[in-house]
This record gives C-alpha cells, sequence and structure tokens, in this order.
C-alpha cells in the first residue's frame, strides 16, 4: 500500500490533489489493485463543476434518458485536465445534504481498477452532484444491445462477468455490499476497452427509495415482497446480467428459468455466438446463472463463489481488452486531420493560418446575437476594437491583437469563442501558454463540441509540458472535428 | 357438427336489413332431412366495417336472438371466415349457428353468417370502467384473460387458426355469465409453416412489432402480443401503445420497453438489422402500472409483450400462469357470489401439452371430481 501512495505523488500535476493519502488498507484483497493516479475523493465547488461541463451543455450529456432523466450524467473535464463524468441528481433526490455526504465519502474511499472510481461530489444548496473517472467507451448495454460493428465476443462476455463478480466482491469486502439496480449500463468500459463497474449504483437515493429503475419483472422477488434489497439481491441481479450476456436480449428471469428448466438454451442464446462456444461452457454459465436466480435468498452463491467458478470459464486471457472489443487504442492513435497535425507538431504558423482563414464562420449558433436596441454607438466602439483585433491578427502583430480582444472580451456585450481562439493562439505566439490554455477552455466553455478548442488546449497543455493531457486533447479534438465532418456530410 | 350448420343456396329476401325486416330461410333438405323454414327478424345494428355490417336478429320461430354478420360475398372464392368458423368449438369462440346468401336488387351476392348473441364487448366494458373513473376488478381481469387465453389455446393449437386482429371490439362479453368469447374471423387465418401472410393486419394499438416491421413470416405469437395489449389495457384503463400512426406505434412500444436489442430486431425480421432506432432505455414499469400491481400480473405481460416472438409464452402456458392462481381455488367465485364460468372443460387444445402444464392447468378439486379421467387426459 505504502508503494502505491508514494507512486501516486509525482503522477498528480495539480497540488490540491497531493493532500491526503488514499487510506484503504489492502486487507483481504490479494490481487494489487493498480489505481496509480488516482486522487482521492475530495469536495468540489458547483462552480467548478459547472465549468468542467461547459455550464452542463447538452453536448456533454452522456446518460441515456438525454435531458428527460431525473439524475443526468455528464462527461466534463476538471481544470487540471482529468476527464470526469459528473452527475448531477434532481433536487429531490437526496434532501438532506449531511446523509449525501457521508453517503459520498464513504463510497469516495473505494479504490479499486475494477471500478468507476467516484473522485468527487459536490453539495451546495439544493445542488447535489457526483464526480467519477469518466469511461470513454460506452456502457455494456450499448455493447451488447444496440452494437453498430460488431457484438461484444464470447471471451470478452466472459471477461465481463468475471472482473464484474470480482468488483461487486471488493465492494462486499469494503462493507459496501448493496449494488442498487444492477443492469448492463451500469458496466461501462474505459479506454483500454476494460469493463468497469460504475460506482454510481453504491449510492443509494434516499428519497425515491426506487432500488430499481426499470421493469419489475427483472428485479428480486424479495424487491417486489418488501420493497428492500440485500447482499443476495445483488447476486440476483448478477444472475440477470448473465442471462443478458447469454441471450442478447431482455428475457424476465422467470421466463428464462422455465425455458432453462425445459433445458430450451437454444432459444435463450444469442445468434451472435454461434459456434464460439462450447456446449459445456455455455452449460456452465446457465447453470450459474439459474443458481444466482433462486427464489430463496440463501441458496443463491456467494460472489467468492462466482468468482472462483468464472475464473476457469476465461478465454483468450492473453489477448487485450481493446482488441477483442476491436477498440482503437490510444496507443495506435487514430490519424490526424491536417489542423490536428500541425497542433501535435506545435506549427503554430500553420494553425494561424487555419484560424484566420475560418474567419468568424464556427460561431454562427454560438455567440450570442445583437438585438436592434444593443446597436447603441458604444456598440459599435466595440466592434470596431474586434476589427481592429482582426486586423492585427492577419498581420500576425499579436500583442495589439492581444490588447484589442481584451477590451472586446472586458466589454462583455457579446460572446464569441473565436475571439477566444484568436487570443489563445496570440497568447501562445507570445510564449504565454498558461494564458492560452486558460482562453482555449474559455472557448470550450462557450462552444462546447468545438474542436479548435480541444486543439488550442492540446498545443498550451504541450508547451506547459503536460503531454499526456495534451494527447487527451488532441484526441478529442480529433474525434471532435471527425464527428463534425461526418455530420456536415450527412446534410 | 359442420355438416349440420350446411348452408342452402336459397336466396332470401334482398334488401338491407333495418328494424322489422324479416329474412326468411330455409335449412336442411339434403341427405333426405325435412326442409325447415327459419325466418329473422332485424332488430338493430350492431357493428359495421370494411366487410358489412353485423346486426342483431330475433329468430322467429324460436325467439333466439342472433348476430348476423352480413358480407358481400365474391362469387369467385370461398368465404374463408365461413371455413374456419364451420370448424370452431369452444365455450370461448363465437360459434356459427348457421349460414346462407341473400341477393340485393342490383344483383349483389351476399353471405349471412348467423352466430350466437353476446350482449357486450370488452370495448364497452372497459368504457364503462373508465366512464366511471375506475380501473377493472382484478378478478374480472383474470376471469376475462383467463378465457381470452383458452379461447386462443384452442385456436392456435386446434384448427391451428391465428386471429390476427385481436383487440377490445372483438371480445365478447356476457354481463351475466362473464363468459368471454372471440369473434370476428374475418382476418383470421390458418398460419403455415414458411409459408408467407401479409403483414398489413391487426388493429393498429394491438400490432405486434414484428408487424410493424412488415415481417412476413409470423406465427400466431401476434395474437399473444395482442393479447398482452389487452391485459395492459384491462389493467390500465387505456391501451398501452397509443400511437396515432404505423410509425408512431413503434415508438410507443420503444418508450415502455426500450430500443429492442439487435439480437431482438433480428428475431422480429432479419431484414431490419441495418436499421437505427432511437436509443431508448426501458421505461420504469412501476411508471406504467400502479403502485398495487400484483407482481405476478407484470410478470405475465412482460412474458406477453416480448419482442422476440418465439420467446412470448404460448396461449396454453399463460392459461397456467400463477397470475390466474386465484381462479384455480376451490371456492373461486364471482365477487356476486355466482360461480364462475366453467373453466376446465378442456378438449382437444391440451393435446402436446405437457404433464406437467397439464398439472397446473387442471386444479386438484376438479381432478378429483374428474377421477380416472383426468388420469386418461394426463396420458395424452
Amino acid at each position: 500500500m505504502g508503494s502505491q501512495c508514494t507512486k501516486l505523488t509525482p503522477c498528480c500535476i495539480d497540488s490540491q490533489f497531493k493532500a491526503t493519502v488514499v487510506e484503504v488498507p489492502n486487507v483481504g484483497n490479494e490481487e494489487k489493485s493498480e489505481v496509480n493516479d488516482l486522487p482521492t475523493f475530495r469536495e468540489f465547488t458547483f462552480e467548478q463543476l459547472k465549468n468542467a461541463t461547459s455550464g452542463f451543455a447538452v453536448e456533454n450529456i452522456v446518460s441515456e434518458h438525454g435531458e428527460k432523466a431525473p439524475n443526468i450524467v455528464y462527461k466534463g473535464k476538471l481544470e487540471n485536465q482529468r476527464r470526469v463524468a459528473v452527475k448531477r441528481f434532481n433536487r429531490m433526490a437526496w434532501p438532506d445534504a449531511r446523509q449525501f455526504l457521508e453517503e459520498a465519502r464513504s463510497v469516495g474511499q473505494l479504490r479499486n481498477h475494477r471500478l468507476v472510481n467516484l473522485l468527487g461530489c459536490c453539495c451546495e444548496g439544493d445542488e447535489r452532484l457526483l464526480v467519477a473517472e469518466f469511461m470513454p467507451n460506452e456502457t455494456l448495454a450499448k455493447h451488447l444491445f444496440h452494437w453498430d460493428t460488431q457484438p461484444i465476443k464470447w471471451a470478452m462476455r466472459l471477461r465481463v462477468v468475471l472482473h464484474l463478480a470480482e468488483a461487486l466482491e471488493y465492494c462486499t469486502s469494503k462493507g459496501r455490499a448493496l449494488y442498487h439496480d444492477l443492469n448492463a449500463y451500469r458496466i461501462l468500459f474505459d479506454e483500454d476497452g476494460n469493463p468497469k463497474l460504475s460506482s454510481f449504483g453504491l449510492m443509494k437515493n434516499s428519497r425515491d427509495g426506487k432500488s430499481y429503475s426499470t421493469n419489475l419483472a427483472f428485479t428480486p422477488p424479495e424487491y417486489l415482497r418488501t420493497g428492500r434489497v440485500t447482499p443476495e439481491s445483488v447476486i440476483y441481479s448478477f444472475g440477470t446480467l448473465l442471462l443478458d450476456l447469454l441471450s442478447g436480449k431482455h428475457i424476465p428471469p422467470s421466463h428464462a428459468l422455465d425455458l432453462i428448466r425445459d433445458r430450451n438454451i437454444q432459444m435463450l442464446t444469442d445468434s451472435c455466438l454461434e459456434g464460439q462456444f462450447s456446449n459445456d461452457d455455455g452449460t456452465e454459465l446457465v447453470r450459474l446463472a439459474s443458481r444466482c436466480l433462486q427464489y430463496e435468498l440463501r441458496e443463491r452463491p456467494s460472489l467468492k463463489f462466482l468468482v472462483t467458478a468464472l475464473t476457469p470459464l476465461q478465454k483468450e486471457t492473453d489477448v487485450p481488452s481493446h482488441i477483442l472489443m476491436a477498440i482503437p487504442h490510444s496507443a495506435s492513435s487514430s490519424p490526424l486531420s491536417p489542423l490536428g497535425e500541425a497542433c501535435s507538431r506545435r506549427d503554430l504558423t500553420a494553425i494561424h493560418e487555419v484560424l484566420d482563414n475560418i474567419g468568424y464562420k464556427d460561431d454562427q449558433g454560438v455567440a450570442n446575437e445583437l438585438s436592434f436596441q444593443m446597436w447603441t454607438d458604444e456598440m459599435q466602439e466595440t466592434l470596431n476594437t474586434k476589427k481592429k483585433g482582426d486586423s492585427a491578427f492577419k498581420q500576425k502583430e499579436f500583442r495589439v491583437a492581444i490588447e484589442c480582444y481584451t477590451q472586446f472580451i472586458d466589454v462583455g456585450t457579446m460572446v464569441s469563442p473565436t475571439v477566444f481562439a484568436r487570443r489563445s493562439l496570440s497568447y501562445l505566439m507570445s510564449d504565454m501558454p498558461q494564458e492560452a490554455l486558460s482562453d482555449a477552455m474559455q472557448a470550450q466553455v462557450i462552444s462546447p463540441v468545438w474542436h479548435i478548442a480541444s486543439y488550442l488546449q492540446a498545443v498550451a497543455l504541450a508547451t506547459l509540458g503536460m503531454e499526456n493531457e495534451a494527447h487527451a486533447a488532441l484526441k478529442e479534438g480529433t474525434n471532435l472535428e471527425a464527428e463534425r465532418n461526418a455530420n456536415s456530410g450527412q446534410k | 357438427m359442420a355438416e349440420d350448420k350446411e348452408m342452402t343456396t336459397r336466396v332470401a329476401d334482398g334488401n338491407d336489413p333495418v328494424t322489422g325486416h324479416i329474412i326468411s330461410t330455409t335449412i336442411g333438405g339434403k341427405n333426405g332431412e325435412p326442409k325447415q323454414t327459419i325466418s329473422y327478424m332485424a332488430e338493430r345494428v350492431v357493428g359495421t366495417g370494411s366487410f358489412g355490417i353485423v346486426f342483431q336478429a330475433k329468430c322467429l320461430e324460436t325467439g333466439e336472438t342472433v348476430a348476423i354478420k352480413k358480407v358481400l360475398q365474391d362469387r369467385r372464392y370461398k368465404n374463408r371466415e365461413l371455413q374456419l368458423m364451420r370448424v370452431m368449438d369452444h365455450p370461448n369462440v363465437i360459434s356459427l349457428k348457421h349460414c346462407f346468401f341473400s341477393t340485393t336488387n342490383n344483383n349483389e351476392l351476399f353471405l349471412n353468417l348467423v352466430m350466437e348473441y353476446v350482449p357486450e364487448s370488452m370495448y364497452r366494458v372497459l368504457k364503462h370502467y373508465s366512464n366511471a373513473k375506475q380501473t377493472m376488478p382484478l378478478i374480472y381481469v383474470k376471469l376475462y384473460m383467463y378465457q381470452i387465453f383458452r379461447g386462443l389455446a384452442y385456436i392456435h393449437a386446434v384448427p391451428g387458426v391465428c386471429h390476427r386482429d385481436l383487440k377490445p371490439q372483438n371480445l365478447l362479453v356476457d354481463p351475466l355469465t362473464h363468459q368471454v368469447k372471440l369473434c370476428d374471423f374475418g382476418s383470421a387465418k390458418v398460419l403455415v409453416k414458411g409459408e408467407a401472410n401479409v403483414s398489413y393486419i391487426c388493429s393498429r394499438f394491438y400490432r405486434a412489432p414484428e408487424l410493424i416491421f412488415g415481417a412476413t413470416e409470423y406465427t400466431t405469437s401476434i395474437d399473444i402480443w395482442s393479447a398482452g395489449c389487452v391485459l395492459a389495457e384491462l389493467l390500465l384503463g387505456q391501451p398501452l401503445f397509443p400511437g396515432e400512426n404505423a410509425v408512431d406505434q413503434l415508438v410507443e412500444i420503444i418508450k415502455v420497453l426500450g430500443t429492442p436489442t439487435r439480437e431482438e430486431i433480428r428475431c422480429m425480421n432479419p431484414n431490419y438489422t441495418d436499421f437505427r432506432f432511437p436509443q431508448i432505455k426501458a421505461h420504469p414499469w412501476h411508471k406504467v402500472f400502479h403502485k398495487r400491481m400484483p407482481p405476478e400480473a407484470i410478470d405475465l405481460a412482460s412474458r406477453l409483450l416480448q419482442y422476440s416472438p418465439s420467446l412470448r409464452c404460448t396461449a396454453l402456458e399463460a392459461c397456467a400462469h400463477p397470475f390466474f392462481d386465484e381462479l384455480r381455488e376451490p371456492n373461486a367465485r364471482l365477487p356476486n357470489g355466482r360461480s364462475l364460468p366453467q373453466l376446465f372443460n378442456f378438449k382437444q387444445e391440451l393435446n402436446g401439452a405437457s404433464p406437467e402444464l397439464v398439472n397446473k392447468l387442471i386444479p386438484d378439486h376438479v381432478k378429483r371430481q374428474m377421477g380416472l379421467n383426468f388420469m386418461h387426459l394426463a396420458g395424452t
């Protein structure tokens, strides 16, 4: 444990993360849980999380129901460039602030490589938010039920259930055995394509009291009887996940048990799995599923038993998950666009050329438009300073450009991501990378999916020597640019 | 049985039936039977549709009330509905008494199907409850749904018929005995494995998703979907999937069941696997159904409303579901203390069912009454 802490400190970029040390005694858990560079749990201000998510921009919503969900999950980026997922609860969810903080702090103590770890929370006024690691490769539900290019392979399915059992076993060993509403949306894939269990499900939402959000035909029978869940209920839900992985369909467990009893396993099996597994493996998984789905709590197996039973079933253990999942890995980065290429080379001249060429085109629909009343003399003056800034920018007189753009920004009647991008580049040209980074982030706050903002962050971060973060920002810019091109291609 | 109903081709008087109009026809006269005249007095129209009309009539000779469905007959073809009705005989299926042709002045030929008359439909019963701002008492939901499944089990298994238009309007209810009968076999067909069928059948709210996807090789499980919709409607007091048009119908289904998985889409129609759907997570069912809903009702509904047709339970399995256990209690009664209609007088519909299933379907107290007969039945 001690070695882990010393390893942790130099990796932290932001001094605020150094303060405390992860205090998870590694008792009873033989396996080393490599949670290298994870900061300890902390509290955030609402302002920090608002900025991290570009003001809770719709573009940053990553949860399934979109805007209509009672609790929305956003992707975001903290000041120190760490990518995070931010869950914002509805106002009624946690009326008791102390209870929320206690729960969050307790879950925040957990650190495990099988978990999407909880990094922090925010509890200000009516606002209740949780912050966790960001998982870039979607949910199990997406890969299993609604895949785009290829269904999830049998070997990977077996890996998912083993890792899930290990995650739950870890939580149980730390006294957090109750996982609420365990389902295929609660398992996410990290950038290496490894499955991880969301820590959000460990937080019991006190007010709505609903531990299960899906069809009640899929919930443990005791939950229907008493409205309560026990550690054995989690095993039951684990059984429904085994069925999901085997079938690729939503089969009510009671019905699945009938099919299993009638030896109708063929009807249960996902057609995508044909020829991928032996009868024995299939039978073993079905046997485990039906044990987990027993009506009597005490007849359901323990997590320890499940881990032991699932371990020998594993296939292709030497193949990394991202290859099984066919996920483009960060090591084999996707090809860069000409602009991305220029940014990775920190070719400021080339970037200047691009910015000069696109002008204010990308402000459309983002920058606020002026109403008739706002056309005052003062306004005209502000526009003139912008014009002056633009011509200085064109002439590469960057000090003048910074001056003019600053005047324009300070007046504040008009908001333009392009102006921030231009000033950011001007700062880079003037060897002021910290200011450049701040402007590039400001541009992203205004225009959350603008690739230029990410690219400029990448250049600024690289100049500041933050290579990993620069790399992540460059990748983000590349993805955003690709999405943008795909979208404009559709129109 | 079918022979008794052999129609005569004597053409009856041919004006449109209006109240008080009398239609006379003769039956018999074949195989040396004596000819017999039967006259019906049309009383009122009880239903109209693209098929023609249904009117209530009284037999003047016997005083019996009947329903007569009058449809235009294409002289080139046999009437499929008539062919099917002739072979069906079950307490939960409307029975054909006999039939005759009639012509009009402009020489159009009409087929008149004379059927037993049942005064109410499930549609009207539902309306009665919703007007009173009430939902149907659970005992009636069980009683009605059980009989619907018994009727379906019979038509699916014995003549192999798929109804293809199951909905509250086509479910008749006797308000006194609470007996339920499937009616309107105008869309029904014997489905043959491997043969294509049209997908533009069934009324919108009750259409199985594979029909919306244009599947042509569907099975009798489309009736099971419709029955699932009817179950939900009896429980909720309003249609579960009230789509405004064909596409919206699918959206309504997805809103409750979630986006079908890739595998489920393949099960419905393999040609549609490249289709993109809006990604919607299943709606929490505790928001669809009220809190006091018994878990058995939800379990049954989810076994009926499965995207994968082959995963929907069969009508007979539905009859055996724990939701209907109350009906199998030895002292089960109607709320007014009267006895339930006959629910366990199974016949050929049990052929091919597993001994376990048969065992569940026939309550112990009925087995004891049947004595040795049951042993014989379970053995078949």
